[in-house]
């Protein structure tokens, strides 16, 4: 498992000190039939916004659920702030986990419902009333302090089950799909306000969810998990740059991942043959072996896209044929470059535009900075370039 | 023409469902009506019109020490039955429908069963067994069938408020520091507590008038609803009228506030 390089972190912010914040040791669960989580190690730095990405039914709720004492697991240890807590319930561990759905107490106002831990912890009143306004302010919901539960949207809820969980400082924040529920527009606006909050705090935030948007833009780590293992971790530039299987590569919703079988390795490079196309990739970190099945992606944003003249011989809409930018003619072992096709569909998004190029008898997603370019129409006749170093290889 | 012809029929219908309401409302009620504007009537004959109003059968009524020691015998069974049946259907109810075990369906079942028995067999089966046993019969052996014959009623509403109860709230309190009897008394109670109260003043409704399985266990000292019994099976007595009428107004109390503490409920 790799680790997030300190260089790949955002800047201007709090570093994540050294302390270990939580630490899994082999922690296992299994359901009846199924092994939801599998032998599994992880150690979350002091400050650190870790979020555990995958689809439903990976296990990411589950490993949560098991930091907070929710689930016991099977085998393992897990440890917060050095404090082995494996055989503590969930009332007696230093965590506070906002749920996805909501789950506040609806006899209790607003701020009951903030205070519920700090008046279990028999905090005094006037202490408890501070803690209870901060949190409130935390959250933007300064003057809902008297409201009742039954009064509240979706996304005013969550912002209040934050404060709950905030006011009870805890010494981790878990987060389990807290905003999956709500309306994209709120989402987006919970999202950059939750990460404000983890600056402001400092505070280690273990978060789950599926949406892979979500976890990029949030997080300084981001563990890929699938079928109960964590298969990939590491900061979301490492993990978008480097994808490390095709399973991670779809799952951050990249297009153009292409099944490819090794016919050579040698000097830090590959051939990959991918039907009738042949690619060159630079060895990824895990390297593979001539004969191995594996994958490779070309990200849309790698591609050099230009229109070719309406009689230009490589215009035609069969993009099928074979060349190479040196206009050497082609050869079956030599690597492509370059690739004619045609447009198909062109989306237009501001800055950006995205076409679907239909070239050697498959779609492309290529992205185009708009710029000062102009934006080419669907049918234009169009050449794919890309750098071999922007071929990446993955099992 | 064929839209009018339609229409004139739905209007037709809608009469007919009106009158229909109607009839089966005055089916339900008369003898009720009948039973209270006697209870008001001046002479002793029970024949209309009635030819003054008085008080007098109530004062009758509340001057016999019959009634008057049926009224708190039936108080006191249905405070006794309204208490054990609380404590044995919440504790009950809670197991049942909060911690899923194996057989959790049969006990169900086997809670639900008395409801379906008829009072009469309930009422016959305790006397044998209370024979058997050479137990002296008495209010509380009749306290102990009005609680065979009510928990099911009182387990039934209450579970159906508890199906709706998100464990994950429980889950919560607990993430917030609640052990287990803080997470009952801070979250679960408070959340319960208005369907435990409707549920016992069903049980409280269905105990004060209940006959069938009382006849069969009741000592020495009688309910109110024997003492009606015996005194309408001697001689049409007005007072009994008066009697009546004010059990339709008590169980009519009980059913209002019952509406409101159901209206109240959070969910």
């Amino acid at each position: 498992m790799t680790t997030g390089s300190p260089l790949a972190r955002p800047l201007a912010r709090t570093e994540p000190g050294n302390r270990t914040a939580v630490q899994l040791e082999a922690v296992t669960k299994r359901f009846a039939t199924e092994t939801a989580v599998h032998p599994l190690d992880l150690a979350i730095r002091d400050g650190e916004f870790v979020t555990l990405l995958g689809p439903s039914g990976c296990g990411k709720t589950t490993l949560l659920r098991m930091i907070a004492g929710l689930e016991a697991p099977d085998d393992g240890t897990v440890s917060i702030f050095g404090e082995d807590v494996t055989d503590r319930p969930a009332n007696k561990r230093p965590v506070n986990l906002v749920f996805q759905r909501v789950t506040l107490f609806p006899h209790l106002t607003v701020a009951e419902n903030v205070a519920f831990g700090l008046r279990l912890r028999r905090v005094g009143k006037r202490e408890t009333e501070e803690k209870v306004r901060a949190a409130l302010d935390l959250v933007r919901l300064p003057d809902f302090g008297s409201r009742r539960i039954t009064e509240l949207s979706g996304g005013q809820a969550q912002r209040i089950a934050l404060a709950r969980a905030i006011a009870n400082e805890p010494k981790v924040l878990l987060l389990d799909e807290p905003l999956s529920a709500l309306d994209l527009e709120i989402r987006r606006q919970l999202q950059a306000e939750l990460k404000d909050i983890h600056r402001r705090l400092g505070l280690t935030f273990v978060y789950v969810t599926h949406d892979q948007e979500e976890a990029m833009s949030m997080s300084d780590r981001v563990l890929v998990m699938r079928q109960g293992r964590i298969v990939q971790a590491g900061s979301p530039v490492e993990i978008y740059r480097q994808p490390r299987s095709a399973f991670v590569a779809r799952f951050l919703g990249m297009s153009n991942v292409l099944t490819v079988t090794v016919s050579a390795a040698e000097d830090g490079w590959l051939l990959l043959d991918a039907g009738d196309l042949r690619f060159r990739a630079r060895q990824p970190a895990t390297p593979l072996d001539a004969g191995q099945h594996a994958a490779m992606v070309i990200r849309p944003d790698s591609f050099e896209l230009r229109a070719l003249g309406p009689g230009h011989p490589e215009g035609q809409p069969d993009g099928d044929r074979r060349s190479d930018d040196e206009g050497s003619p082609a050869t079956v072992a030599a690597p492509v470059t370059g690739l004619a096709g045609q447009i198909q569909d062109v989306r237009f998004v501001g800055s950006v535009v995205h076409y679907r190029v239909h070239a050697a008898g498959r779609d492309w997603q290529v992205s185009a900075r708009a710029g000062h370019e102009a934006v080419l129409a669907e049918g234009t006749p169009v050449r794919l370039a890309w750098r071999d170093e922007e071929v990446i290889a993955m099992s | 023409m064929l839209r009018r012809l339609r229409r004139r029929l739905r209007r037709r219908g809608i009469g007919l469902l009106h009158a229909y309401v109607a009839l089966l409302l005055v089916f339900l009620f008369l003898p009720l009506a009948v039973l209270i504007v006697f209870s008001f009537s001046s002479s002793g004959q029970l024949r209309f019109p009635i030819t003054g109003l008085s008080l007098r059968w109530y004062r009758e009524a509340f001057g016999n020490s019959g009634v008057v020691s049926g009224i708190f015998a039936s108080l006191e069974v249905a405070a006794a039955t309204g208490i054990i049946v609380t404590l044995v259907g919440t504790l009950a109810a809670t197991l049942v429908n909060r911690h899923r075990f194996r057989g959790a369906g049969v006990v169900t079942a086997l809670m639900l069963a008395p409801a379906a028995l008829p009072g009469l067999v309930i009422g016959v089966a305790l006397l044998n067994f209370y024979g058997d046993l050479h137990l002296t019969l008495s209010l509380a052996t009749v306290v102990v069938g009005h609680v065979i014959y009510t928990l099911p009623y009182f387990y039934l509403v209450l579970s159906a408020r508890l199906r709706r109860f998100d464990p994950a709230l429980e889950e919560a309190a607990a993430d917030m520091g609640a052990g287990p009897w803080q997470r009952f008394r801070r979250v679960v109670a408070p959340l319960i507590s208005p369907a435990v109260i409707a549920s016992a003043f069903v049980v409280l409704a269905l105990s004060w008038d209940e006959f069938q399985v009382t006849f069969f266990t009741i000592g020495d000292q009688n309910t109110l609803p024997l003492v009606i019994w015996s005194r309408a099976r001697l001689s049409i007595d007005p007072s009994v009228n008066a009697i009546g009428t004010l059990m339709v107004a008590g169980s009519l109390l009980v059913v209002l506030f019952t509406r409101r503490f159901i209206a109240d409920s959070y969910s």
